[in-house]
């Protein structure tokens, strides 16, 4: 038993050795450091562009119809020839997620055929307003410029999307789901 | 550039070429003697089958789904989707189903292993092209290939190359085609050839490169297009005012009916956040959920389908206003139905009750015909509550009235012979035109047509047509009904028609030798001078064909036999709504309260009815939007609008059905039924009205039926079959012809104009002299009738109002056409009345030769109704060509691209 009780301390004493000296700290002091996340981490849902501008998001509500608080609300409208918003018939004209509703299941995500919507690292989500968590579609297409964290317009793990593809997908429509 | 080729032999056994009637499927087998009948096998049940019947028939008898998608109930027989390959014994290959009649101890299995594969085989084949764009279509969720892919398809795909893609063609307004989507089951192109009647849908090219289109790359014209749209089972052709609104799963469904003919047909009401998205035939349940009906053969118009929206419109005012000093100011309901009822108690103590009418939109319910008439007849005590504004004179009001309370026919009873008289039906109840055409067609009834106008939808299928010219009609029928009871003789009648013997002879002896016969008869009197003398025509034609025959008289607007039975109409002591600009004019109405300013609107335009509603001391108007009438009245009540109201009303046929809200009344207003209920309340009867829509629907059963104990509950539409059929029961009497109790007395109390007996034949009015227009050399007798799309209160507020609207085109007879010189699609210059317009022309048989025919509603200031009496025209060719449609789209069309 006091061959245990050695082991136990022995081996707290090394992880408080460890990180008052060796540099080993476990917690960071947020908010001055933030932690890194992980690739697969659930934060605030961000929508995806191509890399010439275009939404990938088409409107099709497949993520509202999947969702499980029903959080999703959106208005999906035709696209004008001349001034496209996305890349095929359709987008989507309306896109709000309620935060307050919303579980980050990520079942979005996964719905998603255009791997438009994804969730992305960031996870500060508090506000002193309601409206603050109605997440509208152009706070969610440039996350940096509205002050929601780093904008990516590719994601690593949407594998197979490399550039190429982008631009067959805009040269033909067709080509993107066929 | 060819039609789709008739459908493939089948190879085995008796099969139904192509254009074959389908019959009515699913049809029990009751009544069918029993040499017709035998035995077969259907997945190892013995069933029993009727000679002639395919086993896709059976199947659907029988309960047993088999996948098909060019198969439907409506439609002839294509056989060409091949996907209701089933297995039948001692035969070496699937064979379809849709095309081989069964035989004396067939053996079919639907779902064996090889019935299975070759359906998964099929699936897979019609994917071969088909792209995989579900989050784009605005099919998906409701799409029968994706639903069969799931039931009947596999998971994976052999096809490698790249696939077929066409260049999208911008054909029509309305109907949006993506060829890509399509699997050529040319169901569109069978409809519009069979229901639609205008064969401008076909498949054209060959092979890998067939293509649905129409021809001339125009739009598809006729008034039942938006049905391809329902019918399409893949995202080929969908609705384009609904492109992209919504998905179909997000959205509520009410189980309605229309409300905008006298058709009432029952429709799916489309709903989410308050707003109408679309409308359809009635949805189906399908496992755990409702969803749109592919197979239905509940068609509806596309007025009905896209013009239900009007409630929506910019002008929608939810709050009620109350004048004060001069100007309309806001107030709240209860304020404004106190004020309402102070200024008529005002005019009622001043003047009498006599002094205020109480005029009722014809789509008015059930419910809010019974209170206001009780609101006139028990409250203020006058005789005038009316609902005919849109009839051309008093005496046509009367006529209409008369033989809407005397009419006894329906299509449900399928009659053998189907006279029409003057025609014009798919204008005003397109629905009904549409069963009566499904009767010549499908069920090879014959339909007889009569009268100064032919209905040119139905013309197709008719087997004779006489014509006679206008103001004659009263004359032939009188000397049909002679010669069908012996007292004329049938050279006297051909020469009226100015036909053979033989051919007049054909016709009577159809109509004697028909075991059962349905009398159609319109009441479009276009103006106001026919119908008085019609009617008793037709009401003796009636007598004189005796047992097995029915009387169907025919008018378009939506609630006309329940109002009509429930009397809401001035008899021969009030003001109807036709003599009520007159009656304002000479001082004898003081006070006017309309249910719907669409009860006012046709009465005379804008500036004469302005002129006379401001000498009135009140005017209550209830309605749901802005207008000049709103801009004109004392006080404004908030009505409920379209599919937010509560009630029930009745087809032309006299079947009822549930009107149901689909979303709450926009701002403060209400349904009309509790404004009535209020403004009761408001006059000093604490008891009038009712608290509940169930109350009230007591009330009226109590009137139509009162034996019958059915709730508001039991006429639920279940599923889009409404099972439960309440027929009016007529003629009507009791309560609803008591005085106005605040009467003196001076009234009879025995009843309107009434009639007590089962069947009696309206009294005969004074005929209009007959006039032979054929012989004026000069001109023509311009003839009109209202359209169910044509501009109007209502229809003018939908959202694509202008693109319902129907083509403004000028009707000729052929030989007219030829002797003046005109040809379809020229432009003329009609001279109407000393006004000129210019016109477009189509050569067509349905008016008489002498006459001419337009739709009502379409010319905007050329509007015939606007003129009182005949217009006689003249019409001067021009050397120009109307602008074919499609010629500006062919630009944009091409051939699908090679691939």
């Amino acid at each position: 038993m006091i061959l245990e009780l050695v082991k136990g301390f022995g081996l707290a004493g090394r992880h408080v050795f460890d990180a008052l000296f060796r540099g080993k700290m476990v917690t960071v002091s947020y908010p001055e450091v933030r932690r890194e996340q992980p690739v697969f981490f659930r934060g605030r849902h961000r929508l995806q562009r191509y890399e010439d501008g275009l939404e990938r998001c088409v409107g099709c509500a497949l993520c509202a119809a999947v969702c499980p608080s029903e959080a999703i609300y959106l208005e999906a409208k035709e696209n004008n020839p001349a001034n496209r918003v996305s890349p095929g018939e359709r987008f989507a004209e309306v896109y709000q997620i309620h935060l307050l509703r919303c579980i980050f299941c990520g079942f979005c995500e996964e719905a998603c055929p255009e791997d438009a919507i994804v969730m992305g690292p960031t996870y500060e989500l508090a506000s002193d307003r309601r409206t603050d968590f109605v997440a509208q579609k152009h706070e969610m297409l440039d996350p940096r410029e509205k002050g929601f964290g780093d904008y990516h317009v590719y994601d690593p793990y949407i594998s197979h999307v490399t550039p190429e593809s982008d631009k067959e997908a805009k040269a033909d429509p067709w080509a993107l789901t066929s | 550039m060819a039609q789709v080729t008739k459908g493939p032999a089948c190879g085995i056994g008796a099969t139904i070429g192509y254009g074959a009637p389908a019959g009515k499927v699913g049809r029990a087998l009751e009544g069918v003697p029993e040499d017709q009948l035998f035995t077969m096998t259907l997945n190892g049940r013995e069933v029993k089958a009727r000679k002639g019947e395919t086993i896709m028939e059976v199947c659907h008898r029988e309960d047993t789904y088999v996948p098909h998608y060019c198969w439907h109930p409506s439609l002839s027989i294509a056989g060409n989707c091949r996907l209701c390959l089933v297995e039948v014994e001692k035969v070496p290959k699937p064979i379809i189903a849709c095309q081989t009649q069964v035989s004396p101890g067939m053996v079919v299995k639907s779902a064996s292993e090889q019935a299975k594969t070759a359906q998964e085989w099929m699936m897979e084949f019609l994917l071969v092209n088909h792209p995989l764009d579900c989050p784009i279509c605005d099919r998906g969720g409701e799409c029968q290939l994706q639903r069969y892919s799931m039931e009947y398809g596999t998971s994976h795909s052999r096809m490698a190359d790249k696939k077929r893609k066409y260049v999208k063609p911008q054909a029509d307004p309305l109907i949006d085609i993506e060829r890509n989507r399509c699997i050529m089951c040319t169901r569109c192109v069978r409809f519009c050839d069979e229901v639609g009647g205008d064969h401008v849908m076909g498949v054209f090219a060959r092979g890998n490169d067939n293509y649905i289109g129409t021809f001339g790359q125009g739009p598809v014209s006729n008034i039942f297009s938006g049905n391809v749209i329902d019918l399409c089972p893949v995202g080929c052709l969908t609705s384009k005012p609904f492109r992209f609104k919504a998905r179909v799963w997000e959205l509520t469904q009410t189980q309605t009916t229309c409300t905008q003919c006298s058709s009432g047909c029952k429709v799916t009401s489309w709903t989410r956040n308050g707003r109408l998205y679309r409308t359809t035939p009635p949805s189906r349940q399908r496992h755990d959920h409702f969803t749109i009906n592919e197979d239905t053969e509940e068609f509806i118009c596309n007025q009905g389908r896209f013009g239900a929206d009007f409630s929506a419109h910019d002008s929608r005012r939810g709050e009620s206003l109350v004048r004060r000093a001069d100007r309309l100011e806001p107030a709240p309901f209860g304020d404004a139905v106190a004020r309402a009822g102070k200024a008529l108690r005002e005019v009622v103590e001043r003047h009498g009750g006599e002094s205020v009418a109480i005029l009722l939109s014809p789509r008015a319910t059930n419910e809010e015909g019974l209170l206001a008439r009780k609101l006139a007849r028990d409250v203020v005590g006058t005789w005038s509550v009316d609902w005919r504004a849109n009839q051309q004179s008093v005496e046509a009001a009367n006529a209409v009235s008369a033989a809407l309370r005397v009419a006894d026919g329906d299509l449900e009873s399928e009659p053998d012979v189907v006279v029409i008289v003057n025609g014009d039906i798919a204008h005003q109840s397109p629905v009904l035109a549409l069963r009566i055409q499904e009767l010549g067609r499908r069920h090879l009834k014959k339909i007889v047509m009569l009268g100064h106008y032919h209905d040119p939808y139905l013309a197709g299928h008719a087997a004779m047509s006489f014509h006679n010219a206008p103001g004659r009609t009263a004359e032939i029928l009188a000397q049909l009904a002679g010669v069908l009871a012996g007292e004329a003789s049938v050279a006297d009648l051909a020469s009226s028609l100015g036909r053979t013997e033989e051919d007049v002879r054909e016709l009577v002896d159809t109509i004697k030798s028909a075991q059962s016969g349905l009398l159609v008869q319109s009441l479009q009197d276009f103006d106001g001078r026919y119908a008085p003398a019609e009617v008793p025509a037709a009401g003796a034609l009636r007598a004189a064909l005796g047992e097995g025959w029915g009387w169907l008289p025919v008018t378009g607007e939506r609630n006309a036999v329940g109002l009509n039975a429930l009397g809401c109409e001035p008899g021969e002591h009030g003001i109807g709504a036709r003599g009520l600009l007159d009656a304002i004019g000479d001082g004898r109405i003081k006070a006017v309260v309309a249910i719907g300013a669409d009860a006012i609107d046709p009465l005379g335009n804008e500036e004469l009815l302005a002129g006379a509603l401001s000498n009135l001391d009140a005017f209550v108007l209830a309605d749901s939007f802005d207008s000049p009438y709103s801009r004109l009245a004392t006080v404004f009540l908030g009505m409920a609008g379209n599919l937010e109201t509560d009630g029930t009303a009745f087809d032309i046929e006299g079947n009822i059905a549930l009107v149901k809200a689909g979303v709450d009344p926009v701002g403060d207003s209400r349904q009309g039924w509790r404004i009535l209920t209020e403004l009761g309340r408001a006059l000093g009867r604490a008891d009038f009205g009712a608290d509940s829509i169930e109350d009230v629907w007591t009330q009226v059963r109590a009137e139509l039926a009162a034996d019958s104990d059915a709730t508001l509950a039991a006429l639920e539409l279940e599923g889009g079959t409404n099972a439960a059929q309440f027929v009016v029961q007529r003629p009507a009497g009791g309560a609803r012809n008591r005085a106005p109790e605040h009467n003196p007395g001076n009234y009879r109390t025995d009843g309107l104009h009434l009639r007590s007996a089962a069947f009696e034949a309206p009294k005969a009015g004074t005929a209009p002299s007959s006039s032979d227009p054929a012989s004026a050399a000069d001109g023509f007798l311009l003839t009109w009738g209202p359209h169910v799309s044509g501009r109007g209160y209502l229809q003018n507020r939908a959202s694509i109002a202008e693109m319902l609207l129907p083509k403004p085109f000028l009707e000729v007879h052929p030989a007219d056409a030829a002797a003046i010189g005109v040809k379809t699609n020229q432009f003329a210059v009609l001279h109407v009345n000393g006004l000129r317009t210019k016109v477009g022309i189509k050569v067509g048989r349905g008016p008489a030769r002498g006459t001419v025919y337009m739709s009502a509603g379409v010319y905007g200031p050329f509007d015939p109704s606007s003129n009182a009496g005949p217009v006689e025209v003249r019409i001067e060719p021009l050397d120009e060509l109307v602008p074919d449609q499609g010629e500006a789209l062919i630009a944009a069309e091409s051939a699908p691209e090679s691939h």
